[in-house]
Protein backbone atom coordinates (compact mmCIF):
# COMPACT_ATOMS: atom_id res chain seq x y z
CA UNK A 1 0.00 0.00 0.00
CA UNK A 2 1.15 3.48 -1.08
CA UNK A 3 1.61 6.05 1.61
CA UNK A 4 2.20 10.22 0.33
CA UNK A 5 2.68 12.32 3.87
CA UNK A 6 2.64 16.17 3.05
CA UNK A 7 3.03 19.03 4.87
CA UNK A 8 2.43 21.93 2.02
CA UNK A 9 4.68 24.75 2.24
CA UNK A 10 5.27 25.05 5.83
CA UNK A 11 7.19 22.71 7.82
CA UNK A 12 5.15 20.56 10.25
CA UNK A 13 7.63 18.51 11.96
CA UNK A 14 5.58 16.59 15.00
CA UNK A 15 3.74 14.75 11.58
CA UNK A 16 6.65 13.67 10.30
CA UNK A 17 8.31 12.31 13.46
CA UNK A 18 5.18 10.53 14.25
CA UNK A 19 4.97 9.00 10.96
CA UNK A 20 8.59 8.20 11.42
CA UNK A 21 7.94 6.52 15.07
CA UNK A 22 4.79 5.18 14.69
CA UNK A 23 4.34 3.65 11.20
CA UNK A 24 6.51 0.81 10.20
CA UNK A 25 7.84 1.19 6.62
CA UNK A 26 7.84 -2.98 6.49
CA UNK A 27 4.46 -2.78 6.12
CA UNK A 28 3.39 0.22 4.04
CA UNK A 29 5.57 2.33 1.29
CA UNK A 30 5.73 5.49 2.72
CA UNK A 31 7.30 8.60 0.92
CA UNK A 32 7.43 11.94 3.17
CA UNK A 33 7.01 15.32 1.69
CA UNK A 34 9.15 17.00 4.63
CA UNK A 35 8.91 21.27 2.95
CA UNK A 36 11.99 23.24 4.85
CA UNK A 37 11.51 20.60 7.99
CA UNK A 38 14.95 20.29 9.90
CA UNK A 39 13.60 16.72 10.49
CA UNK A 40 14.71 14.16 8.21
CA UNK A 41 12.94 10.65 8.54
CA UNK A 42 15.29 8.16 9.30
CA UNK A 43 12.94 5.10 8.34
CA UNK A 44 10.50 6.55 5.42
CA UNK A 45 12.29 8.23 1.87
CA UNK A 46 11.46 12.07 2.10
CA UNK A 47 11.64 14.84 -0.01
CA UNK A 48 11.61 18.84 0.32
CA UNK A 49 9.46 19.61 -3.01
CA UNK A 50 9.11 18.31 -5.66
CA UNK A 51 7.41 18.75 -9.77
CA UNK A 52 6.13 15.28 -9.25
CA UNK A 53 3.75 16.12 -6.61
CA UNK A 54 0.94 15.68 -8.79
CA UNK A 55 1.80 12.01 -9.97
CA UNK A 56 2.70 11.19 -6.72
CA UNK A 57 -0.39 11.84 -5.16
CA UNK A 58 -2.37 10.36 -8.28
CA UNK A 59 -0.09 7.09 -7.68
CA UNK A 60 -1.40 6.98 -3.54
CA UNK A 61 -3.51 5.02 -2.00
CA UNK A 62 -4.05 6.76 1.02
CA UNK A 63 -2.87 10.62 1.71
CA UNK A 64 -1.92 11.76 4.93
CA UNK A 65 -1.60 15.66 4.63
CA UNK A 66 -1.29 18.83 6.57
CA UNK A 67 -4.29 20.50 7.24
CA UNK A 68 -3.83 23.45 4.40
CA UNK A 69 -6.96 24.13 2.19
CA UNK A 70 -4.90 23.59 -0.82
CA UNK A 71 -3.63 20.39 -0.24
CA UNK A 72 -7.01 19.54 0.98
CA UNK A 73 -9.55 20.83 -1.90
CA UNK A 74 -7.13 18.78 -4.10
CA UNK A 75 -7.20 15.80 -2.68
CA UNK A 76 -10.98 15.66 -2.11
CA UNK A 77 -11.51 16.38 -5.80
CA UNK A 78 -9.62 13.35 -6.67
CA UNK A 79 -11.35 11.43 -4.35
CA UNK A 80 -8.78 10.37 -2.50
CA UNK A 81 -8.45 8.25 0.77
CA UNK A 82 -7.21 10.94 3.30
CA UNK A 83 -6.03 11.49 7.24
CA UNK A 84 -6.21 15.20 7.74
CA UNK A 85 -4.05 16.23 10.75
CA UNK A 86 -4.45 19.85 12.00
CA UNK A 87 -1.01 22.08 11.87
CA UNK A 88 -1.38 23.06 15.49
CA UNK A 89 2.04 24.40 15.69
CA UNK A 90 1.41 27.42 13.42
CA UNK A 91 0.02 30.51 16.06
CA UNK A 92 -3.00 30.88 14.03
CA UNK A 93 -5.40 27.80 14.37
CA UNK A 94 -7.11 27.99 11.37
CA UNK A 95 -6.52 24.55 9.94
CA UNK A 96 -8.99 22.95 12.32
CA UNK A 97 -11.92 25.18 10.84
CA UNK A 98 -11.40 23.10 7.59
CA UNK A 99 -10.64 19.58 9.29
CA UNK A 100 -13.72 19.89 11.02
CA UNK A 101 -15.48 20.70 8.04
CA UNK A 102 -14.52 17.48 6.54
CA UNK A 103 -14.78 15.52 9.78
CA UNK A 104 -18.43 16.19 9.73
CA UNK A 105 -19.37 15.62 6.02
CA UNK A 106 -17.31 12.56 6.31
CA UNK A 107 -15.05 13.63 3.26
CA UNK A 108 -11.70 12.50 5.74
CA UNK A 109 -10.07 10.51 8.57
CA UNK A 110 -9.14 13.82 11.21
CA UNK A 111 -6.28 13.14 13.18
CA UNK A 112 -6.57 15.62 15.81
CA UNK A 113 -4.15 13.60 18.64
CA UNK A 114 -0.87 11.91 16.83
CA UNK A 115 -0.10 9.82 19.38
CA UNK A 116 -2.97 8.28 17.60
CA UNK A 117 -1.81 8.42 14.12
CA UNK A 118 -1.24 4.63 13.48
CA UNK A 119 -4.66 3.83 14.57
CA UNK A 120 -6.36 6.46 12.13
CA UNK A 121 -4.14 4.86 9.41
CA UNK A 122 -5.88 1.39 10.32
CA UNK A 123 -9.01 3.19 10.17
CA UNK A 124 -8.36 4.91 7.23
CA UNK A 125 -7.74 1.57 5.20
CA UNK A 126 -11.49 0.97 5.39
CA UNK A 127 -12.65 4.09 5.48
CA UNK A 128 -15.11 5.25 2.52
CA UNK A 129 -15.05 8.60 1.69
CA UNK A 130 -18.21 10.86 0.70
CA UNK A 131 -18.15 12.27 -2.77
CA UNK A 132 -17.16 15.49 -2.71
CA UNK A 133 -18.99 17.87 -5.09
CA UNK A 134 -17.48 21.60 -5.83
CA UNK A 135 -19.40 24.37 -6.40
CA UNK A 136 -17.50 26.15 -8.87
CA UNK A 137 -16.48 29.60 -9.01
CA UNK A 138 -18.93 31.64 -10.79
CA UNK A 139 -17.88 35.60 -10.36
CA UNK A 140 -15.05 36.06 -12.98
CA UNK A 141 -17.27 37.40 -15.81
CA UNK A 142 -19.15 39.68 -12.73
CA UNK A 143 -15.79 40.93 -11.44
CA UNK A 144 -14.25 42.02 -15.26
CA UNK A 145 -17.55 43.60 -15.44
CA UNK A 146 -17.14 45.54 -12.05
CA UNK A 147 -13.66 46.56 -12.80
CA UNK A 148 -14.68 47.91 -16.67
CA UNK A 149 -17.79 49.79 -15.40
CA UNK A 150 -17.21 53.49 -14.79
CA UNK B 1 1.78 58.73 -22.27
CA UNK B 2 -1.23 57.76 -20.97
CA UNK B 3 -0.36 54.66 -18.39
CA UNK B 4 -1.24 51.10 -18.91
CA UNK B 5 -4.61 49.40 -17.52
CA UNK B 6 -4.07 47.35 -15.19
CA UNK B 7 -5.68 44.70 -12.49
CA UNK B 8 -4.01 44.33 -9.19
CA UNK B 9 -3.81 41.38 -7.74
CA UNK B 10 -2.34 40.97 -3.89
CA UNK B 11 -1.89 37.38 -2.67
CA UNK B 12 0.50 35.92 0.28
CA UNK B 13 1.66 32.13 0.45
CA UNK B 14 0.69 28.92 0.17
CA UNK B 15 -3.56 28.50 0.33
CA UNK B 16 -3.39 32.29 -0.66
CA UNK B 17 -1.25 31.91 -3.67
CA UNK B 18 -2.83 28.46 -4.85
CA UNK B 19 -6.32 30.45 -5.00
CA UNK B 20 -5.37 33.45 -6.53
CA UNK B 21 -3.38 31.35 -9.21
CA UNK B 22 -6.90 29.45 -9.74
CA UNK B 23 -9.01 33.10 -10.01
CA UNK B 24 -6.64 34.13 -12.46
CA UNK B 25 -6.89 31.17 -14.15
CA UNK B 26 -10.21 31.72 -14.30
CA UNK B 27 -10.48 35.23 -15.42
CA UNK B 28 -11.08 35.68 -19.16
CA UNK B 29 -7.62 37.20 -20.85
CA UNK B 30 -8.48 38.91 -23.73
CA UNK B 31 -9.91 42.15 -22.14
CA UNK B 32 -8.39 45.85 -22.18
CA UNK B 33 -6.22 45.27 -19.67
CA UNK B 34 -3.50 43.54 -18.04
CA UNK B 35 -2.47 42.63 -14.79
CA UNK B 36 -0.11 43.18 -12.04
CA UNK B 37 0.79 41.50 -8.82
CA UNK B 38 2.15 42.16 -5.01
CA UNK B 39 3.35 39.15 -2.81
CA UNK B 40 6.05 37.41 -1.44
CA UNK B 41 6.01 34.98 -4.31
CA UNK B 42 5.22 35.09 -7.98
CA UNK B 43 2.33 33.52 -9.23
CA UNK B 44 2.81 30.56 -11.95
CA UNK B 45 0.95 32.64 -14.09
CA UNK B 46 2.72 35.40 -15.59
CA UNK B 47 1.87 39.07 -14.68
CA UNK B 48 3.01 42.28 -16.28
CA UNK B 49 4.96 43.26 -13.09
CA UNK B 50 5.40 41.70 -9.84
CA UNK B 51 5.75 43.86 -6.73
CA UNK B 52 8.03 41.71 -4.37
CA UNK B 53 6.83 42.11 -0.33
CA UNK B 54 7.26 39.59 2.79
CA UNK B 55 4.62 38.47 4.64
CA UNK B 56 3.32 40.58 7.29
CA UNK B 57 3.22 37.44 9.79
CA UNK B 58 5.29 34.94 10.80
CA UNK B 59 3.67 31.20 11.37
CA UNK B 60 5.44 30.45 14.31
CA UNK B 61 6.33 33.63 16.15
CA UNK B 62 4.38 36.78 17.26
CA UNK B 63 7.10 38.47 17.81
CA UNK B 64 8.83 37.92 15.17
CA UNK B 65 5.02 38.94 13.47
CA UNK B 66 5.40 42.21 14.88
CA UNK B 67 8.59 42.88 13.60
CA UNK B 68 7.53 42.28 10.04
CA UNK B 69 4.24 43.99 10.82
CA UNK B 70 6.40 47.12 11.15
CA UNK B 71 9.03 46.81 8.33
CA UNK B 72 5.72 45.42 5.71
CA UNK B 73 3.39 48.17 6.52
CA UNK B 74 6.32 50.94 4.62
CA UNK B 75 6.99 48.50 2.34
CA UNK B 76 3.92 47.88 1.32
CA UNK B 77 2.67 51.59 1.33
CA UNK B 78 5.45 52.26 -0.98
CA UNK B 79 4.93 49.65 -3.40
CA UNK B 80 1.55 50.77 -3.62
CA UNK B 81 2.65 54.30 -4.13
CA UNK B 82 4.82 53.39 -6.68
CA UNK B 83 2.44 50.50 -8.64
CA UNK B 84 -0.13 53.67 -8.83
CA UNK B 85 2.80 56.17 -10.12
CA UNK B 86 3.26 53.55 -13.15
CA UNK B 87 0.10 52.17 -13.61
CA UNK B 88 -3.77 53.16 -13.72
CA UNK B 89 -4.84 50.66 -11.71
CA UNK B 90 -8.89 49.92 -12.48
CA UNK B 91 -9.16 47.80 -9.30
CA UNK B 92 -7.76 45.72 -7.07
CA UNK B 93 -8.51 41.85 -5.89
CA UNK B 94 -6.94 40.16 -2.84
CA UNK B 95 -7.10 36.51 -1.28
CA UNK B 96 -5.31 37.51 1.21
CA UNK B 97 -3.42 37.18 3.97
CA UNK B 98 -2.99 41.09 6.28
CA UNK B 99 -0.72 41.93 3.27
CA UNK B 100 -3.66 43.15 1.74
CA UNK B 101 -4.83 45.95 3.96
CA UNK B 102 -2.05 48.77 3.89
CA UNK B 103 -2.66 48.61 -0.23
CA UNK B 104 -6.50 48.17 -0.13
CA UNK B 105 -6.52 51.26 2.25
CA UNK B 106 -4.57 53.35 0.10
CA UNK B 107 -7.13 52.00 -2.71
CA UNK B 108 -9.73 52.56 -1.15
CA UNK B 109 -9.21 56.79 -0.17
CA UNK B 110 -7.94 57.43 -3.93
CA UNK B 111 -11.15 55.87 -5.06
CA UNK B 112 -10.05 52.65 -6.57
CA UNK B 113 -12.60 49.78 -6.38
CA UNK B 114 -11.51 46.77 -4.43
CA UNK B 115 -12.79 42.85 -3.46
CA UNK B 116 -11.84 41.06 -1.00
CA UNK B 117 -12.24 36.94 -1.37
CA UNK B 118 -12.12 35.48 1.90
CA UNK B 119 -10.24 32.49 1.98
CA UNK B 120 -11.47 28.92 0.65
CA UNK B 121 -10.25 26.98 4.44
CA UNK B 122 -12.83 29.23 6.36
CA UNK B 123 -16.22 28.05 7.40
CA UNK B 124 -17.08 29.15 10.73
CA UNK B 125 -14.29 31.60 11.54
CA UNK B 126 -13.13 34.65 9.90
CA UNK B 127 -9.49 35.36 9.16
CA UNK B 128 -7.55 38.49 10.60
CA UNK B 129 -7.42 40.01 7.21
CA UNK B 130 -11.29 39.11 6.67
CA UNK B 131 -12.45 40.80 9.78
CA UNK B 132 -10.55 44.40 8.97
CA UNK B 133 -11.10 44.20 5.29
CA UNK B 134 -14.73 43.19 5.21
CA UNK B 135 -14.75 46.79 6.60
CA UNK B 136 -12.47 48.55 3.93
CA UNK B 137 -13.11 46.67 0.66
CA UNK B 138 -16.31 47.74 -1.86
CA UNK B 139 -17.37 44.03 -2.58
CA UNK B 140 -16.37 41.13 -0.21
CA UNK B 141 -16.98 37.65 -1.74
CA UNK B 142 -16.79 34.23 0.42
CA UNK B 143 -16.33 31.02 -1.07
CA UNK B 144 -18.28 29.09 1.22
CA UNK B 145 -21.79 29.80 2.64
CA UNK B 146 -21.28 29.15 6.11
CA UNK B 147 -19.63 32.33 6.37
CA UNK B 148 -22.30 34.58 5.28
CA UNK B 149 -23.66 34.58 9.00
CA UNK B 150 -20.64 36.25 10.04
CA UNK B 151 -20.50 38.55 7.04
CA UNK B 152 -24.12 38.88 6.28
CA UNK B 153 -23.26 42.10 3.37
CA UNK B 154 -20.81 39.26 1.94
CA UNK B 155 -21.47 37.79 -1.75
CA UNK B 156 -21.36 33.44 -2.12
CA UNK B 157 -19.08 33.35 -4.94
CA UNK B 158 -18.42 29.17 -5.32
CA UNK B 159 -15.37 27.59 -4.62
CA UNK B 160 -12.08 28.79 -6.42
Amino acid sequence: MKILVTVGTSSFERLIKAVDKQIPANKYQLTCQISDGKYQPINHKFFHFSDKFPSLIADADIVITHGGAGTIFQLLELQKKIIVVPNLDRIDKHQTDLASFVSDNHYAIVCNNLDQLAYDLEQCIHFTPASYQKDDFFMADDLINYFSSE
Amino acid sequence: MAKKKVILVIFGEGGHQKEMELLLSTLPTNVAYSFISMGPNESNKTTLQHYFCNDVRDKKSHIKSLYYMIVGLFSLLFLTLSAMKKYSIQGAISTGPGIAIVPFIVLRIMGIKTVFIESFCRFNTQSMAGRILYRISHRFLVQNKQLLKLYPNAEYCGRL
